[in-house]
């Protein structure tokens, strides 16, 4: 069967319809997706970030340049930075919203009367379009008219953060409205993760004496560690792809302090419309981007190992 | 007994603590929506409350929320049963059918590869295809579009839930005469049913936010969702606050009943008919 | 015939994959077979426009909905957010045949579509066409001329003025008047000013936009005679910020701009200064003109009745240099000559005297002088368009170059940096004054 020739009608049938033919169809819808929907414009975004692409007379014309748009990136004034911006706010955001992800899906796991009121309520943030969550939020932020100034005014406090206003603060404050949107998206997946774990395994660790710790430490972490590591592997790319809630909150500034590069990609794709450029930066995120995505697939087989 | 109690008593604390933190800018989000654009300037606590912004969203002459809302719900549920049909299982076969390592690794890069690409690279292509295919400014053209988007996160995720089954059931399924089909939609899609309800939460969750190509695909409120009009709200030197937070709230209600909705449907509706683990 | 899928047939899908895996020669994102594949899309629809939800559209629509009522027409819009106009353009002029009839064009977005042939020439739609003397010109809005490769008074018309934003200076008459002030014309005055009435946190004396220092910065920059880019005699054009008066510009920025504003000067957008503005809480404002209706309005502004505007002030009197931010409507190449016509058919009607009276009072921003004149002495409206009339002498429009969005990138960047002291203002000028020399270089021009 594995040996089947292609030119063979009644093998190929075999393969169609017949009793292994499932792992076959099971699998087309996808490649079909994949290869009507995306093939294009891969091939396009390959071609295009070693070219030079300009509309003259009405037709978009397309120069070979290789590797000319390294040029571009060291002529770039923000790259640079906005690349640095986006690590930090990356790691920041990964780090802390899988562990606050993590501690509230274990946490709600645990309740019960009022498990449909906390899942509920965790999710609200995630259904708020990005738009109005950053407007929303550099409404809160305001200094001279946002809610968090008249309470502190209020409380009689006499120093009045900036938030995004202070060079200083600017990128903690856009931190902060990411985890409150974000670490839903952790408590999901690691939700079902706990979820899935065998209740008997649980029971198992109970018999034997084990704490709430402990058992967080030695049953749910380790069943759970392939689950995290593909969470964060997901939000990662996610985080690396932040744009209107930044966009909206601070545009980038003060200065470059939330300069991130999707929104610098987005300008230059965009605005500027240099296509080329802008692909070739997309390709250089996506190198950053698989640093990580070969870090969590190293660390899952590590894990995976463990486990047997 | 007695510390178990205790015990329950702190998580529910904590618990309701979070749900303050998150709850927090969205009562913002309501008290805004009952306010004056003059009185959110001027950033008083003491105010009139008024219905004005929910009857400008739902009666203004150029209000379009009910069809916006219908809209957002008809294409993040398609999304959200296209993705999550599709994506399962393929996920299911690449990860445990025995392909050869390179077509699972090359499904998996080409996946990965789309989704580390800006969105925005798509967009053009989409546009074309669309009006190529009659479907410009339907929700139809959204659909095609986010379920491209949303496929890798469906794939990996589900990946990884399929993993985590032991291989002895479904060899057990089909010693029992069960056939593939049989034994992936009666015994492994129930083992996986928080996983597959977390998958669909989050696919119809990132359709119902998408705005680039809500935007780009469509020109009237026959295609429209939720974000775009939220975003016309957003102008450059007047943002109209009011409308904005009465538009997203009243967004969020009825996306939230489907979800909880869907939730408890996907992970009870699965276990009938599932054969015990 | 061919087995359709869709609305395309077997045969174009066939082409259209043929023609990408054969490596796309070219052009791959505008694919010729795609161009043919979307061709016969589209019936005939009734006239669409792509305009932008902008604070003025209302007056817009309001002069569609008298269009149709009038001439029996009708019309569609797409109502869009702003970021999305340039994209929608873009796509809607790369396929087969354009979506719309008309799309506004916002002013920073000329110079691309200028020079792409994307658009169709009026005099092409109408060959009797001639831009009335009483259109503003807001610096060649209308015309490209493709030698230089920038708006020239003999270039090509490619588009009609539609509406005529520009930069105004605000300040409150009631407050002026009680502390005996006149409305300012130069820099130093409205240092004065500023310093008069400042008394935070409630009221501040000044305060400048800072997301993104670019469009109301060029009004400094151009008074100051130092252009971002300029033009000169001999053909070759010039870098602004290598001359002394580059700097000069933008200390009085960093100035005026920091230090009576409030303390979160660097992050106040358009809406902030809105906001400050019509809560009462600033003495005075340089911003966009489009924003006066709001002023009046009492949902937003407990202000109104107590508003002056004039022209924005200058390093003196003589050299104010406010600056144009205005709409032109255009038509997209790809349409039939019909469409075209229906089109722009609408734009000529909006464009007359009695037409663009009924824009203002509808809450848009008209185009034309003798409207300004004859609205100066309004009740409601007197205030600003008087303010709009006076300027159309000192008007800057921003260079127009297909590089000019590079130019933004560097200015931009490096007057936020130097706003919160990131780095220094000479450090930002010698910054910004060899980025763009280097732009300027690279696309091909000759730079003194």
């Amino acid at each position: 069967m594995a040996q089947a020739s292609l030119t063979n009608p009644t093998d190929m049938r075999a393969r169609l319809f017949g009793a292994g033919s499932f792992k076959y169809w099971s699998v087309a819808p996808l490649l079909i997706i994949l290869v009507i929907f995306t093939a294009l414009p891969i091939i396009q975004l390959l071609q295009m970030s070693v070219s030079e692409l300009e509309f003259i007379e009405g037709e978009l014309v397309s120069e070979f340049i290789g590797l000319g748009q390294l040029d571009n990136l060291a002529k770039d004034p923000i790259a640079g930075i906005a690349i640095k911006n986006t690590l930090v706010f990356v790691v920041a955001v990964v780090l802390i919203e899988t562990f606050t992800g993590f501690a509230l899906a274990v946490a709600i796991s645990r309740t019960r009367t009022f498990s449909i009121v906390y899942r509920s309520v965790v999710i609200i943030p995630l259904l708020i379009p990005p738009v109005a969550i950053g407007t929303m939020w550099s409404l809160i932020y305001d200094y001279n008219y946002g809610l968090i100034t008249t309470i502190l005014i209020e409380l009689g406090v006499q120093y009045l953060p900036l938030w995004t206003a202070d060079p200083d603060l600017a990128l903690i404050s856009v931190i902060i409205v990411d985890v409150w949107h974000w670490t839903s998206f952790m408590f999901l997946i690691m939700l079902a993760g706990i979820e899935s774990i065998p209740p008997s395994l649980l029971e198992a660790a109970r018999v034997d004496g084990a704490n709430e710790f402990r058992m967080i430490r030695h049953v749910i972490l380790p069943m759970m560690a392939p689950t995290i590591l593909v969470a964060m592997l997901l939000r990662t790319i996610l985080a690396f792809k932040v744009f209107d809630q930044i966009f909206v909150l601070t545009s980038g500034g003060p200065g470059t302090a939330t300069q991130v590069i999707s929104m610098h990609i987005y300008k230059v794709f965009s605005e500027q419309f240099r296509l080329g450029y802008a692909a070739f930066l997309s390709l250089l995120v996506a190198a950053f981007m698989t640093v990580f995505v070969v870090f969590y697939f190293w660390a899952s087989r590590v894990v995976r190992r463990r486990l047997g | 007994m007695r510390q178990k109690t205790l015990h329950k008593i702190i998580l529910n604390l904590a618990l309701l603590v979070v749900v303050f933190i998150i709850l927090f800018p969205v009562f913002y989000i309501v008290q805004t929506s009952l306010k004056s654009t003059a009185d959110i300037y001027s950033g008083t606590f003491f105010f009139t409350a008024r219905t004005k912004n929910y009857e400008e969203i739902f009666t203004g002459s150029r209000s379009n929320f009910a069809e916006l809302t219908r809209n957002s719900l008809v294409v993040s549920s398609a999304v959200a049963i296209i993705c999550g049909g599709i994506g399962s299982l393929a996920a299911y076969s690449v990860s445990r059918l025995n392909w050869p390592r390179w077509v699972t690794g090359g499904i998996l890069v080409w996946l990965l590869f789309i989704n580390m690409m800006p969105p925005i690279v798509f967009v053009t292509p989409y546009y074309l295809w669309a009006r190529a295919a009659g479907i410009y400014d339907t929700p139809a053209a959204v659909v095609m579009a986010h379920v491209v988007l949303n496929m890798p996160l469906a794939v990996i995720m589900m990946m990884n839930f399929f993993a985590e089954v032991p291989k002895e059931l479904e060899e057990a399924a089909v010693i029992d005469g069960c056939t593939q089909w049989q034994a992936f939609s009666r015994v492994i899609v129930p083992i996986v049913r928080p996983g597959l309800a977390a998958m669909a939460v989050l696919v119809f969750v990132f359709s119902w936010k998408e705005f680039l190509f809500a935007l780009s695909l469509t020109t009237t409120s026959a295609g429209r969702t939720i974000p775009v009009g939220i975003a016309n709200f957003v102008q450059e030197f007047n943002i109209r606050y009011g409308e904005m937070a009465a538009g997203s709230f009243v967004a969020m209600i009825p996306a939230l009943i489907l979800v909880l909705l869907a939730q408890r449907h996907i992970i009870k509706g699965l276990t009938v008919g599932a054969i015990k683990g | 015939m061919n087995k359709r899928i869709g609305n395309f047939s077997r045969r174009d899908f066939l082409k259209a994959i043929g023609a990408l895996s054969a490596g796309l020669a070219a052009n791959p994102l505008l694919n010729s077979s795609i161009r043919t594949l979307a061709q016969d899309v589209m019936s005939q629809p009734p006239i669409t426009i792509l305009i932008n939800d902008s604070p003025w559209f209302p007056g817009f629509a309001a002069m569609v909905e008298l269009y149709t009522e009038i001439t029996g027409n009708e019309i569609n819009l797409d109502v869009t957010p702003f970021p999305g106009m340039l994209d929608k353009t873009r796509n809607a002029t790369q396929a087969g045949e354009s979506e719309y009839d008309a799309v506004a064009i916002t002013e920073q977005n000329i110079p691309f579509f200028y020079k792409s042939g994307l658009l169709k020439p009026i005099l092409e739609i109408d060959a009797d066409y001639t831009l009335d003397e009483n259109i503003i010109s807001y610096g060649d809005a209308a015309r490209w001329d493709s030698d230089l490769g920038v708006n020239g008074p003999n270039g090509t018309i490619l588009g009609v003025p539609i509406n005529g934003n520009i930069q105004l200076y605000y300040y409150r008459r009631d407050l002026f008047e009680e502390a005996g002030f006149e409305a300012p014309k130069t820099f130093d005055e409205m240092e004065a000013i500023a310093e008069h009435f400042a008394n935070p946190p409630r009221m501040f004396g000044n305060a400048n936009r800072a997301n993104p220092i670019w469009w109301e910065f060029g009004a400094y920059i151009d008074s100051y005679d130092a252009e971002y880019v300029r033009l000169e005699d001999d053909g070759s054009w010039s870098v602004g910020f290598e001359r002394p008066e580059g700097l000069e510009a933008v200390q009085r920025w960093l100035t005026l701009g920091r230090t009576w504003a409030p303390q979160n000067y660097a992050d106040l957008g358009q809406a902030d200064l809105l906001a400050l503005m019509a809560s009462g809480r600033l003495a005075q404002v340089h911003m966009v003109g489009a924003a006066a209706p709001n002023y009046d309005n009492p949902e937003i502004s407990i202000v109104g009745g107590n508003m002056g505007a004039t022209v924005v002030p200058g390093v003196t009197a003589e050299a104010r240099s406010p600056r144009t931010g205005m709409w032109v409507m255009c038509h997209p190449d790809n349409l039939p000559d019909e469409r075209a016509a229906a089109g722009l058919e609408f734009v000529k009607w909006l464009t007359t005297k009695d037409n663009q009276l009924a824009y203002a009072k509808a809450g848009a921003i008209p185009v034309r002088q003798d409207t300004y004149e004859e609205l100066a002495t309004d009740e409601v409206v007197g205030w600003w368009t008087s303010a709009f009339a006076e300027s159309t002498p000192f008007l800057h429009p921003e260079t127009r170059l297909p590089e000019t969005p590079l130019i933004r990138d560097s200015v931009s960047t490096r007057m936020a940096q130097a706003y919160v002291d990131e780095i220094s203002a000479e450090e930002a000028v010698s910054l910004m004054a060899s980025e763009i020399r280097t732009v300027m270089e690279d696309a091909g021009y000759s730079v003194s």
